[in-house]
């Protein structure tokens, strides 16, 4: 993806509900008033030495509001977690809970695999 | 009749609230890669408790000679834990979280490369702590030593089938450490691409901070170091449980097979736990001396050329078995060469500190005491480096001397220099100072007379492991001074606790830059919104944000870097 389709991206993806969107913007302005006041280095870029592609290339961008969706949360990390210890556990001490922490692990693969993440 | 108003059940939405809504669920599921940091390092942090217990009652017990507070079989289980315990579940786990929480702020990136991994990484640390332990639950903790050395830990060795090690208790080490070794990989994999793929535009692979230097060539290290352990451990199970024999001469095997495996993991996993350190006072020591770091080039460099020499200096672990002679020069030499990366280190910081103007809070006094304690160990690291001398003292309390004064004079150091640096940031509140030079002070004279006996103690024969000592010895008095200055550590560790606490509650609030600093994470507010920044900085210089505050002197008009 080029910068300049970075930029435009501003679409909200199509699941995302109203209230996440509010609840962005009220966040967006929250963080405005809360940046430190400091000299942009905006201005010092532009009469920088380098290139001109150098100089585009460092050019501050702001951020859409698709990269400021943080990750979403997910519980298939520590699932998986919780059942390759099982699975290991059981490697060594029984194998019932070695069966049942492969089955576990598994699901916990497919289930992380198929989680939509925007 | 009661009417219905029409419209009312059709625009009335109830949404079911999520589990990453409710408090404890947002902790469950997070991958934000701000709380997985801190999570890493509230678990490190607990289970520096229970290893810091562990070592209390190895010093009680050591205190006077002929001592009765653990049995040998628990004594075995308590050293074993404790060893374990501080390397795997404390200083890697609490390092990570620095990692985790500081790197993609320093680079100007909004969160790990890929987060759910991150935190797949966290639950993994945790379940295996507990995991490992549990042990102490079912009367089977590991009491090998945490190199476990095979045959000892196999079930039976020789060919008159001797028992050895029939309990559980390898097991839990083995799988403990497997568990563990699948979170460092997951987390390494993680920062090599973040660190190498989301770095803020300009910030080119020489400008970037040198703690995040240190996390990438330790990510690396620990690419390549943790398949060994992990191969060792499986041939350990194999042997165990399925009758091979992989480690038992009396087969064919190799018994020396696990401690060319082990060590080879073993070596760099010291340098896995010193190098981010070097990170953190590199970062420390020019913002509290208001100059920019001396030689950022040869310590960033000397940082890599520690990583790859860590791997050529394994077997001077083993001396003392008996390696022909070409291996103990071959050994002798490359272990004596990486003490040159690491004087560079300590002379850029010397450099980095000298003429500079010198600010004495809690940060700079740990990162100074870190470079004092640090050069101890690595001077007693170069004697054990010289093969007669190595003979002498192998596997006495010299090597645990030297083995402390590098992991808490150096890591334990290190971190707590991290502690002070970042807390203001993790929480916006700055811990208390006073607080903090009483813990210093504490943990410096602690360990100082803790550790420092122990070289005597070596020189003068006292074996490590031993689970007590006849009076006659002329230990007595030198085992008595360890284990005062351990209790005084626990105060030390006990201040910095109610530190925290207080200055939680009631601390001087820190503001977004309260050091004056030059990296990207002072660029934000304290803690950092979700998404880090509101604007994806732009780098002009290694130090960024200095450079932001203070235009009329930024770096990048001085230097061309």
């Amino acid at each position: 993806m080029t910068q300049d389709q970075l930029e435009t991206q501003t679409e909200v993806p199509v699941e995302q509900s109203a209230a996440d969107v509010s609840a962005l913007e009220l966040e967006q302005q929250q963080s405005s008033a809360d940046a430190p006041q400091d000299v942009s280095t905006d201005s010092q870029a532009e009469s920088s030495e380098g290139t001109p592609k150098k100089r585009a290339k460092k050019k501050a961008r702001k951020l859409t509001e698709a990269d400021m969706q943080p990750p979403k949360p997910s519980f298939w990390p520590l699932a998986l977690a919780l059942a390759i210890v099982i699975m290991m556990a059981g490697s060594a001490f029984n194998a019932i809970f070695f069966a049942i922490g492969g089955v576990l692990v598994l699901v916990c693969v497919v289930g992380w695999a198929l989680e939509r993440r925007r | 009749m009661a009417t219905r108003t029409i419209g009312d059940s059709a625009t009335t939405v109830v949404r079911r609230r999520s589990l990453s809504e409710s408090y404890l669920g947002l902790w469950l599921t997070t991958t934000d890669h701000k709380l997985i940091g801190l999570m890493y390092i509230v678990t490190g942090f607990f289970f520096f408790l229970v290893g810091g217990m562990e070592a209390l009652l190895i010093r009680t017990q050591l205190a006077q000679p002929n001592g009765k507070v653990l049995s040998p079989e628990e004594y075995n289980a308590v050293f074993t834990m404790h060893g374990v315990t501080m390397i795997f579940l404390f200083v890697i786990p609490v390092l990570s979280g620095f990692g985790n929480y500081v790197v993609p702020l320093m680079i100007g990136a909004r969160d790990m490369a890929f987060p759910r991994m991150n935190a797949f990484g966290y639950w993994l640390v945790l379940f295996g702590g507990v995991f490992l332990q549990a042990s102490f639950l079912f009367n089977a903790a590991p009491d090998g030593g945490w190199f476990q050395y095979a045959p000892l830990s196999e079930l039976s060795c020789g060919a008159n089938a001797v028992s050895c090690a029939p309990g559980m208790n390898p097991d839990f080490w083995v799988l403990g450490t497997m568990l563990l070794g699948i979170s460092s990989i997951a987390g390494s994999l993680n920062f090599v691409v973040t660190i190498l793929k989301l770095r803020a535009p300009g910030m080119s692979i020489n400008r970037m901070p040198l703690f995040t230097w240190m996390m990438l060539v330790t990510s690396f290290l620990l690419l390549f170091a943790l398949p060994s352990l992990t191969v060792a451990s499986f041939l350990l199970l194999l042997d165990r449980h399925l009758g091979m024999h992989f480690y038992q001469w009396g087969f064919g095997g190799d018994p020396l097979l696990w401690q060319h495996l082990f060590w080879s993991f073993g070596h760099p996993e010291v340098y896995i736990l010193i190098l981010p350190a070097f990170g953190i006072i590199s970062e420390v020591l020019p913002v509290f001396s208001r100059k920019p770091i001396f030689g950022y080039t040869f310590i960033a460099w000397s940082g890599v050329a520690i990583g790859f020499l860590s791997f050529t200096v394994w077997a001077h672990h083993m001396f003392a078995v008996g390696l022909p002679s070409i291996a103990q020069v071959f050994f002798a030499t490359s272990t004596t060469l990486i003490a040159i990366p690491t004087a560079v280190k300590i002379f850029n910081w010397l450099a980095t500190v000298f003429g500079g103007k010198i600010s004495f809070k809690v940060p700079m006094l740990f990162a100074l005491g870190f470079v004092a304690m640090f050069l101890i160990g690595g001077l007693n690291g170069a004697a054990l480096a010289v093969v007669p001398f190595d003979y002498q003292i192998t596997d006495t309390y010299f090597v645990v001397a030297h083995i402390h004064y590098v992991l808490f004079g150096g890591s334990v150091m290190g971190i707590f220099a991290g502690i002070y640096y970042w807390f203001p940031k993790f929480t916006g509140k700055i811990l208390g100072e006073r607080l903090g030079q009483w813990q210093f002070w504490l943990l410096m004279i602690g360990m100082n007379l803790t550790f420092f006996p122990m070289h005597i103690l070596g020189l003068l024969g006292m074996a490590r492991r031993i689970y007590t000592y006849p009076a006659d010895q002329g230990w007595n008095e030198l085992n008595a001074m360890a284990s005062v200055g351990a209790f005084i550590i626990g105060i030390g560790v006990m201040v910095f606790m109610y530190n925290v606490i207080a200055s939680l509650k009631n601390g001087q609030k820190a503001g977004s830059d309260p050091w004056d600093a030059f990296t990207l994470e002072w660029d934000t507010t304290s803690p950092p919104k979700k998404y880090n920044f509101l604007e994806l900085p732009v780098v002009r210089s290694r130090r960024p944000f200095y450079d932001k505050k203070y235009p009329e002197k930024a770096d990048w008009k001085q230097v061309t870097h």
